[in-house]
């Protein structure tokens, strides 16, 4: 059974079709790379996939687990083990990493019935992730994404990724802004959590981190479809010959 | 009041004619634009009768008394003082009745001196003032407890009218917090009071007061400070309940190098409407304020904040601040913030800030995809940006104050 399976989808913003009928599916213990130049829909898909309420599906399915989510609540998603790591972070002025973290991990936590997470449990775990992710520990006292870098605010998500250990993860250009070390500790992180029962979906740029996290497959959105796919070939053509190649094809093809 | 004060009788009866003189603002009336007083009727409210002591219990308290506090409760008419007795050279908290009959030579200096606009309000106070309270600090002592007033509205239908003068005295100190409730949240009572500050030379004052009226109350307030020089005042105000009203808070930078942080928070849900106008005045050189208020507007509730800053000609080297925010929680909600510069010295910095803002979406669409409901996820982004104001404080009283009556408020707020 494919895992997360987006079927003919079609998604508009505004007024804007954004996604044209995009056909993708990851299986467990699959590490799929999205490409495609700026603007091609990537961020998009992702926010869909979560259920950003102002993206409307016209068209298609989102099936995850054998369910349809296309109308799921957010945190529902969420809690059914979906994660989106965001391009843009959001800040969340005077609210604390450790307020956050515990009120996110205590609502998954009372989602199941279970009891809320006694202080030590809580500390420990962080403790471990912020280790993982090379979080300094200040950063609990800290606004969320409050005046965060960029990298800063990268780790924080694969920070959270790893608390939530999720069935589904998509990294929105997790990778982007990084320094060296930086994107080490996002690939370290994401290698951590992956395993047989885990679908990672990694939209990317750039081959460096493709390097880390070594994806089985490659698709390129371009213009609201899946245009390419294959395997991590595919990525080093990208990157000697850019997407003018691919333009041209559709162009031909639509011809 | 056969045996009050020659002090206070002479004041009452200036006080009196000079109300039945007066009329109600009107929306044409400077700073009443933005509140309707078209349904209040002075004559509906009556004086405060005797209060009941067990009253007290029954009246929800914003703040509750810290170790050791120094307490007067006023229970509509009824003074209960904690029963230390005054003595002459030493920190007074004292009513205020009996101040001027003891210590007239302490009050009349003071009282009627910060506060001299002559609305109804501030005659009706002056005419009609229950007991009041008086603190006084004398030179280079402290007050090494806080003093807590609180000041409880039993009767409905009935006007209470309060009165509180604070002295310090050059170098003195003191934490004096008040509070304001009513017993029976379906009472529709008018509360008008007057707050008098003196911070002396040199002064240091922490002043904290919040009110939590029943929402169908009046509330009307004239609070004004003044700071001598190298003196310091730490005003909290918090604004929970009453149905309509204005509240005046304002700070005056008398002496170089005073200084003035004042932070407000208020909260309104159904219908209610709040009004805070601020002045900060600076009129010595080297002075320094720093106003920072917060609302949270749920329903169709109202508020309006109005914020002056007045540098006078000579206050070189002025620093002031002012900012206020305001969260809408429904679309119904609305908020007006008015800041307001008058300058008329030339090496100063005043900035200011005002923001009216509903709940960011992406924020709600963030904290969703990590799996908070929304009810949850509204609370803690609302819960942090009330939390940028208690952070003005260190860990202390004040932070722990604010941040359980905030949270507790949150609830009546939100309805849950
Ligand atoms: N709410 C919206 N209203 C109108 N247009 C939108 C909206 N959201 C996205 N778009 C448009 O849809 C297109 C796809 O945007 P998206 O963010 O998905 O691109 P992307 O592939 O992630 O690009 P990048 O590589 O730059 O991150 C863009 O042209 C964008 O301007
Ligand atoms: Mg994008």
């Amino acid at each position: 059974m494919p895992h997360l399976e987006i079927r003919n989808l079609h998604v508009r913003a505004d007024e804007k079709e954004i996604l044209r009928g995009v056909d993708l599916t990851v299986g467990k213990g699959e590490i799929h790379a999205l490409m495609g130049p700026n603007g091609s829909g990537k961020s998009t898909l992702a926010n869909v996939i979560m259920g950003h309420p102002g993206l409307d599906v016209t068209e298609g399915q989102i099936i995850f687990e054998g369910q349809d989510i296309t109308e799921a609540a957010v945190d529902e998603r969420a809690r059914m083990g979906l994660f989106m790591a965001f391009q843009y972070p959001v800040a969340i002025p005077g609210v604390t990493v450790t307020k956050y973290l515990r009120t996110v991990m205590n609502a998954h936590r009372i989602a199941r019935g279970e009891a809320e997470i006694s202080l030590k449990d809580f500390r420990q775990t962080v403790e471990a992730a912020m280790a993982l992710t090379d979080v300094p520990r200040e950063f609990s006292t800290r606004y969320l994404n409050d005046g965060f870098s960029g990298g800063e605010k990268k780790r924080m998500e694969i920070l959270q990724m790893a608390l939530q250990k999720p069935s589904m993860a998509i990294l929105d250009e997790t990778d982007s802004g990084l320094d060296i070390d930086a994107l080490q500790v996002v690939a370290n992180g994401v290698n951590h959590v992956a395993g047989p029962e885990m679908g990672i979906l990694i939209i990317t740029h750039y081959q460096r981190i493709l390097h880390l996290v070594e994806p089985g497959f490659v698709h390129v959105l371009y213009q609201g479809r899946i245009v390419k796919q294959g395997g991590p070939e595919l990525v080093t053509l990208l990157e000697e010959k850019g997407y003018g190649w691919i333009k041209d094809e559709v162009e031909a093809a639509a011809a | 009041m056969a045996t009050e004060a020659p002090l206070l009788a002479t004041r009452r009866k200036r006080a009196t004619a000079l109300a039945s003189s007066l009329t109600l603002p009107d929306a044409r009336t400077p700073g009443w634009e933005f509140t309707d007083v078209k349904g209040l009727d002075l004559a509906n409210f009556g004086p405060s009768p005797d209060g009941q002591a067990s009253m007290r219990e029954r009246a929800t308290a914003i703040f509750e008394p810290q170790d050791g506090a120094r307490q007067i409760d006023q229970i509509d008419g009824l003074t209960v003082t904690d029963g230390v007795q005054p003595t002459p050279g030493q920190p007074l908290v004292m009513s205020l009745a009996k101040a001027a009959e003891l210590f007239p030579e302490l009050v009349e200096p003071h009282l009627g001196s910060i506060v001299a606009s002559e609305d109804v309000f501030v005659a009706n106070n002056e005419a009609a003032f229950t007991a009041g309270a008086f603190i006084y600090v004398p030179r280079n002592q402290s007050l090494d407890v806080p003093v807590l007033l609180t000041v409880i509205q039993a009767a409905t239908a009935a006007a209470l009218n309060w009165r509180l003068l604070i002295v310090l005295e050059e170098g003195a100190q003191a934490e004096v917090w008040e509070q304001y409730l009513s017993v029976d949240p379906e009472s529709a009572g008018l509360f008008n009071t007057i707050v008098e500050i003196v911070v002396g030379p040199g002064a240091n004052l922490r002043y904290v007061c919040g009110q939590s009226l029943s929402e169908k109350s009046w509330i009307f307030g004239t609070q004004r400070a003044e700071v001598q020089r190298d003196g310091n005042l730490d005003w909290v105000a918090l604004g929970l309940g009453s149905a309509g009203g204005k509240v005046r808070m304002e700070t005056k930078l008398a002496g170089a190098g005073s200084s003035a942080k004042v932070t407000g928070a208020y909260t309104g849900h159904g219908r209610q409407h709040l009004d805070f106008d601020t002045t900060q005045e600076h009129a010595a050189p080297n002075t320094v304020s720093d106003l920072a208020f917060r609302g949270l507007l749920n329903e169709r509730s109202t508020a309006v904040w109005r914020g002056m800053i007045r540098v006078e000609p000579g206050a070189q080297q002025t620093d002031a601040f002012q900012e206020c925010r305001n969260l809408l929680l429904s679309k119904r909600a609305h908020a007006d913030s008015i800041p307001g510069l008058e300058i008329e010295a030339n090496d100063v910095r005043c900035t200011h800030a005002a923001a009216i803002a509903q709940i960011d979406p992406e924020q709600l669409f963030y904290l969703a995809s990590r799996g908070l409901p929304e009810a949850m996820a509204k609370r803690l982004v609302i819960e942090g940006f009330l939390q940028e104001l208690v952070e003005r404080f260190p860990e202390g009283p004040i932070h722990a104050a604010l941040s359980t009556a905030l949270e507790r408020q949150l609830n009546t707020v939100l309805g849950v």
